[in-house]
């Protein structure tokens, strides 16, 4: 509720955060508009290769300004990749987000309006699920179905689904005892309109720190899976397949591996950290 | 009466798993297109190894031949390498539990020890180190932590080869690289642990009898904090195995973790429905024996469960 009541009052909530919230904060906000302002960028196109530029190390390391973070084994512009993956990399991120954050609560919700048979089979999925590593499961269904696009998005919005089906289940069960929900049933509301337009806005806010919690996971997922090659396949890159790739020229053009590794650390750790922070923020209310 | 319950339970989960990996492949299609090409293969071949492999008849006989066959170790045959699945799989189990077995050491080594200090410490600067340790930890991919290793101690300083198996040196990034990152984990999982245990009546009473710190610890403490760091072990075992499919890819390291990347990459189906059985057999093996050890460490849950 806290959080609510914070993001209002926003000028001073700013103010109230720890350094390193703030600073995490600032990096998301930075690499955001980085993705936005990407095409009016003086940069080559991510994708120009430029034979005669190979293996440029980055500014500062022997590079010229031309292409500050270096190129890479086809003199490719190694900032423009990494911009364009980052934005492939945390579109996939948020949407799975959101597909694992829709699918789960309304499993969970479910489960908790029809309890019986119906709850049985979803605790016992949410268990089943939560004990099995899911990266082996990914791999099982790129085994069987093949490696494709719409497979693989679908795959990261099933990852942590169960979190969100879990605590969705447990707080609307909750709420199904309260005096609101009581006197709206009461009242002959449809428990579609009452669970939507009433139970939901009370429960956001921690579903919402179950977000940031699952963000970086489903980053640290989806570039897992690329770097083994079997997530995002080029001509599309990802910050996973990027790195992937810059894996065999460790000993010319080590910043071709490291540049992307290094963003993927910190976007997952500015994310984790801020996730951190907003559920202690909520625990405390 | 429990451990027949319990053991009933192991194998009713098996059964599933053995079912779904069934309906799984036979969803995808008719596993003799998979394998031959049917226009260049005869009708007589392609009959025989129906025959051979039961594919013949309806889909419940098929499906009984399928479970007569795993229940006697025959999964069928690798497409990678032409050999028995299984024999490819149970050849590389031994690098794979080597490197878990001592990733597993370097987690308790360094996890419990720090977890439980920073509990000890809560709010302290070495708390708050611990924890930025462990957030930290958390964040950095498995690959990354490897890529790193592997610059700074193969590329630069030239200490330890960065890929294969044969030497104790081989050995040293891969386990570090795992090590390192559930010990991470774990170390929240053990303060978290002590925490608990700290707020226990039983401690505030030895605290007014007089026991000092140290023995408070490992009377008190200990013995309760140990409970959940049991029941998440089954967790970690299965977050080693997920680990190792790309700790092993990095380092070269011939283990079925690769042996899981590559039949995908192949889609050897053969090879990979052994692994899920396999790593799914460990998870309900551990399984059982936590429920097991639970009631020997925790008799009040025994208690709980006559009634």
């Amino acid at each position: 509720m806290s959080f609510a009541v914070a993001v209002r009052k926003q000028g001073k909530f700013v103010f109230d955060m720890p350094f390193v919230v703030q600073i995490s904060l600032f990096f998301l906000i930075a690499c955001l508009s980085l993705i936005i302002i990407l095409p009016f960028l003086p940069l080559p196109n991510e994708g120009a290769v430029d034979l005669l530029a190979r293996l440029q190390p980055p500014i500062g390391l022997g590079g010229g300004w031309g292409h500050v973070l270096g190129t890479d084994d086809l003199g490719r512009d190694i900032l423009a990749r990494l911009i364009s993956s980052l934005r492939t990399s945390l579109a996939l991120a948020l949407g799975a987000t959101i597909i694992s954050a829709i699918i789960g609560t309304t499993i969970g919700i479910l489960a908790a309006h029809f309890g019986g048979w119906v709850d049985q089979v979803v605790v016992a999925a949410v268990d089943a699920q939560a004990s099995v590593p899911f990266i082996i499961i990914s791999l099982t269904l790129t085994a069987l179905f093949g490696n494709n696009l719409v497979l693989f998005i679908f795959i990261l919005g099933l990852f942590g689904w169960e979190r969100f089906a879990r605590l969705s289940r447990a707080m609307t069960m909750a709420s199904r005892g309260r005096g609101y929900v009581l006197a709206m049933n009461t009242l002959g509301f449809p428990w579609r309109r009452i669970y939507i337009r009433h139970v939901l806005p009370n429960i956001a806010s921690t579903l919402l720190v179950t977000a940031t919690i699952n963000f970086p996971e489903v980053i640290l997922l989806e570039t897992s899976l690329s770097f083994l090659g079997l997530g995002i396949q080029p001509p599309m890159s990802s910050l996973g397949n990027m790195l992937g790739f810059g894996r065999s020229y460790l000993l010319t053009g080590w910043w071709i591996a490291v540049v992307p590794g290094l963003a993927i650390f910190l976007c997952t750790l500015s994310v984790s950290i801020i996730g951190d922070w907003a559920r202690s923020a909520i625990g405390r209310s | 009466m429990m451990l027949f319950s319990r053991l009933f339970r192991a194998v009713v989960s098996l059964w599933l798993i053995v079912t779904l990996v069934f309906v799984a492949l036979r969803a995808t299609g008719d596993p003799i297109l998979a394998i031959f090409n049917p226009d260049d293969t005869t009708q007589a071949a392609i009959d025989a190894y129906r025959e051979q492999w039961g594919y013949t008849g309806t889909i419940f006989q098929q499906y009984l031949a399928y479970v007569v066959n795993v229940f006697r170790g025959d999964f069928g045959i690798s497409t990678m390498s032409n050999r028995d699945a299984f024999a490819v799989v149970a050849e590389r189990l031994p690098a794979t539990l080597q490197l878990v077995g001592l990733s597993a050491v370097v987690m308790l080594v360094i996890g419990v020890p720090l977890g439980a200090l920073a509990a000890l410490n809560a709010g302290g600067r070495l708390d708050r180190l611990v924890m930025a340790g462990s957030t930290v930890g958390f964040a950095m991919p498995n690959f990354v932590l490897g890529l790193v290793l592997i610059l700074v101690l193969s590329v630069t300083f030239h200490m330890l080869p960065s890929n294969g198996i044969g030497s104790w040196q081989h050995l040293v990034m891969p386990v570090l690289t795992i090590g390192l990152a559930k010990a991470a984990m774990y170390m929240r999982f053990v303060r978290s642990a002590v925490l608990d245990a700290l707020k226990l009546q039983c401690v505030t009473s030895a605290r007014a009898r007089g026991l000092g710190e140290f023995q408070i610890f490992l009377a008190h403490v200990a013995p309760n904090a140990l409970l959940p760091l049991v029941t998440i072990t089954p967790l970690l075992v299965g977050a080693m195995v997920a680990a190792g499919s790309v700790v092993e890819s990095v380092f070269g390291w011939p283990g079925v973790g690769r042996l899981i990347v590559d039949s995908v990459a192949q889609r050897d189906l053969a090879v990979l429905q052994v692994i899920i059985m396999m790593v799914a057999g460990l998870m309900i093996v551990t399984n059982l024996l936590v429920d097991l050890a639970y009631v020997r460490l925790d008799p009040r849950t025994a208690a709980a469960r006559e009634h």
